[in-house]
């Protein structure tokens, strides 16, 4: 927590303008890129979250990590340069400034926006229940905060994270990103190990305590069945090209042509990375079934719990340093998009001139900040369970209107309000009304599925934008 | 070459769209997504075998094949370059093609598994879950290794950054002109 504060101190140096606030100057190198891309995307989902979903459901949540080599793929190819470009082209400092180059329209500015504020609120929301969790289970074994609650770890939780945001905005968030994913990096090849030695045969030991329970929890589709996994398939490998905190680093690279190296990087990281996720979920799912561990208050206590019990204290300690350190980057990324959404993004698209926009962005950061807090509290959902509803909001959204759209010059504005608005209505209509979905299947995953479809019929049937020349010609490269 | 590449994947959404309509209509069996472990507290366990049937196996396997096609042809889409793929496609098909071939694999060999009572086990996972494991998460290499080794060809050549710095002078010279 103070290393990352003290990149934020350190980022506060170098952020001179709301580019700078925004963008990193667009002049990241291919390995703060590359980090950035894959440990934004891993965050407290994946070391909170992710293990938590593996101890509950056994190998249903893995497909998350599985799908990573084609899910980066797929934003590599649709973004690594038609979105640096466009951004580059129209000096963008966001994605709806990038959307509203290719649209030529203010509504669709405005309606990515506020699919993004929705997005935000969710996300952060995971970011700061992780981080509030985890802070809660290591000071609650100290005798002085042996009752500290979980209102208060939040507390601490988001003053820190608003102090760590307002002074560094995406550089602080970028470079926490570089020594996040180093860590994690390490660490999880560590704890891999680690947990190979928690039994005496390894993976195939604790591989054979959970099917002598259940066989089908280690099978290949665990406990949720085939139609849940592959919709999270389909929702974490094309959804993550519609993440906004991830595929706006490909805005921030100095040069597009760092997209071939920025690709495989990523993968390694995320793959290496991922395997925290797994070995610590199923080593806790095992030990708890052959009454080596007490059974857990809650799933999202796998990783916490295997730290401070199983591993070496120091190992321990970087592990929780890199938690921090993921969940404040991808919190402030997080922030830094909503901020931008609602004070740049916005007014831009109705004409409203924003005085001090550094100090407006500071003060909106605070305020996003407790709304996602007080979402945090009232949701009773697991971490990862929040995580994967944000992440569908923002999937149904920006998946056909960017990853698409901005690959197909047929698509038109029209087709890009409509998706957009009906992603909303979908994900938080069958959420709010408590619609059961069949088998299991995902809710992002079928707003995404529904939303696509109408963006591409809406498109054959409503006429095309008219696009500029420069515009065309990098849709033709 | 891009719009039929987008026809391709609208025909495909329809057809997922019509087995998730059909999965709603279908009466879904007790636990199939899981059910709370009788002893232990935030665990679940999966359903026994029996309470699938063909017609589930048959959505299931057509539901899964179609979300692989589908993520397939983004990439497709993201690899053509001036209306046409480049060398690309032998990576591209090669790797699309065993992708579909593990999973095939992988959705049979759990068939089996969950039939059995003893079960083989292959690098410390069941058989099915190897399967996952070692073949469906790194066969995309193939299509990694290909983005790579073919970037200048099929992605974005050293002409087309030559001309995209020719529009970004003649923007700003618009700007400036304004």
């Amino acid at each position: 927590m103070l290393l990352c504060l003290g990149i934020g101190i350190w980022a506060m140096t170098r952020t001179k303008s709301s580019h700078d606030f925004f963008v990193a100057g667009r002049n990241l190198g291919i390995f703060v890129t590359a980090f950035a891309v894959f440990s934004t995307t891993l965050s407290g989902f994946g070391f909170v979250g992710g293990p938590g979903l593996v101890y509950k459901m056994g190998m249903s949540s893995i497909w998350m990590v599985v799908i990573a080599i084609l899910g980066f793929s797929i934003s590599s190819f649709l973004h690594g340069k038609r979105l640096r470009l466009l951004s580059e082209l129209g000096d963008a400092q966001s994605l709806p400034d990038v959307v509203f180059l290719r649209y030529n329209r203010n509504s669709t500015r405005v309606l990515i926006a506020i699919a993004i504020i929705f997005g935000v609120l969710g996300y952060l929301a995971t970011q700061i229940l992780a981080m509030s969790v985890v802070l809660k289970d290591i000071l609650s074994a100290t005798d002085y905060f042996a009752d500290i609650s979980l209102f208060t770890s939040m507390l601490i939780s988001c003053s820190i994270l608003v102090f760590y945001s307002v002074t560094g905005g995406i550089i602080a968030s970028v470079y926490t990103d570089l020594v996040q994913g180093g860590i994690m990096v390490v660490a999880a090849v560590l704890i891999f190990f680690t947990v190979v030695y928690t039994f005496d045969n390894g993976f195939t030991e604790m591989n054979q305590i959970i099917q002598a329970d259940n066989a089908a929890a280690i099978g290949p589709w665990g406990t949720l069945g085939l139609v849940g996994c592959m919709s999270w398939v389909l929702l974490f490998g094309l959804g993550g090209s519609g993440q906004p905190h991830v595929i706006t680093k490909f805005l921030m690279n100095k040069k597009v042509s760092d997209a071939k190296y920025i690709l495989p990087v990523s993968v390694g990281g995320y793959i290496l990375a991922g395997l925290l996720w797994i070995s610590i979920g199923l080593v806790m799912r095992a030990l708890v079934l052959n009454g080596g561990h007490p059974a857990l208050d809650s799933p999202d206590a796998a990783a916490s719990q295997f730290l401070q019990h199983y591993a070496h204290p120091v190992l321990a300690g970087i592990v929780f340093a890199g938690l921090f350190a993921a969940i404040m980057s991808t919190a402030d990324a997080f922030l830094n998009i909503g901020t931008a959404a609602v004070m740049h993004d916005i007014p831009k698209a109705m004409g409203i001139k924003i005085k001090n926009e550094l100090l407006t962005a500071r003060v909106t950061t605070v305020v996003i900040t407790l709304l996602s807090a007080i979402f945090a509290i009232y949701t009773g959902d697991l971490v990862a369970i929040i995580g994967a509803f944000a992440w569908g909001t923002f999937a149904a959204a920006i998946v056909p209107v960017v990853t698409l759209g901005f690959n197909w010059k047929r698509a038109t504005p029209m087709a890009a309000n409509i998706a957009i608005v009906s992603s909303l209505l979908i994900n938080f209509g069958i959420k709010l009304c408590n619609i059961s979905m069949p088998f299991g299947l995902d809710i992002g995953a079928f707003s995404m599925i529904t939303s696509l479809l109408i963006f591409i019929g809406v498109s054959y049937v409503t006429k095309p934008a008219e696009l500029e020349y420069d515009v065309a010609r990098v849709m033709d490269m | 070459m891009q719009d039929r590449v987008v026809q391709y994947i609208f025909v495909l959404l329809l057809f997922l769209l019509g087995v998730i309509v059909a999965l709603w209509m279908y009466p879904q069996p007790e636990g199939i997504i899981g059910l709370p472990h009788p002893e232990i507290k935030g665990m679940l366990i999966g359903p026994k075998m029996d309470v699938f049937d063909d017609n589930i196996h048959l959505m299931h396997f057509l539901f899964g094949l179609l979300n692989i096609v589908i993520l397939l042809y983004f990439i497709l889409l993201g690899a053509i370059r001036r209306g046409a793929l480049g060398k690309i496609r032998y990576w591209f098909f090669s790797g699309a093609f065993l992708y579909l071939v593990t999973y095939t694999l992988t959705f049979f060999s759990n068939l089996r598994y969950l039939r059995e009572e003893h079960h083989l086990f292959f690098g410390g996972w069941p058989l099915p879950t190897a399967w996952m494991m070692y073949a469906m998460w790194f066969t995309p290499l193939i299509i990694l290794i290909g983005y790579i080794v073919t970037f200048r060809d099929s992605i974005i050549s050293e002409d087309d950054e030559l001309e995209f710095a020719t529009l970004i002078k003649l923007r700003l010279n618009k700007k400036q002109g304004e």
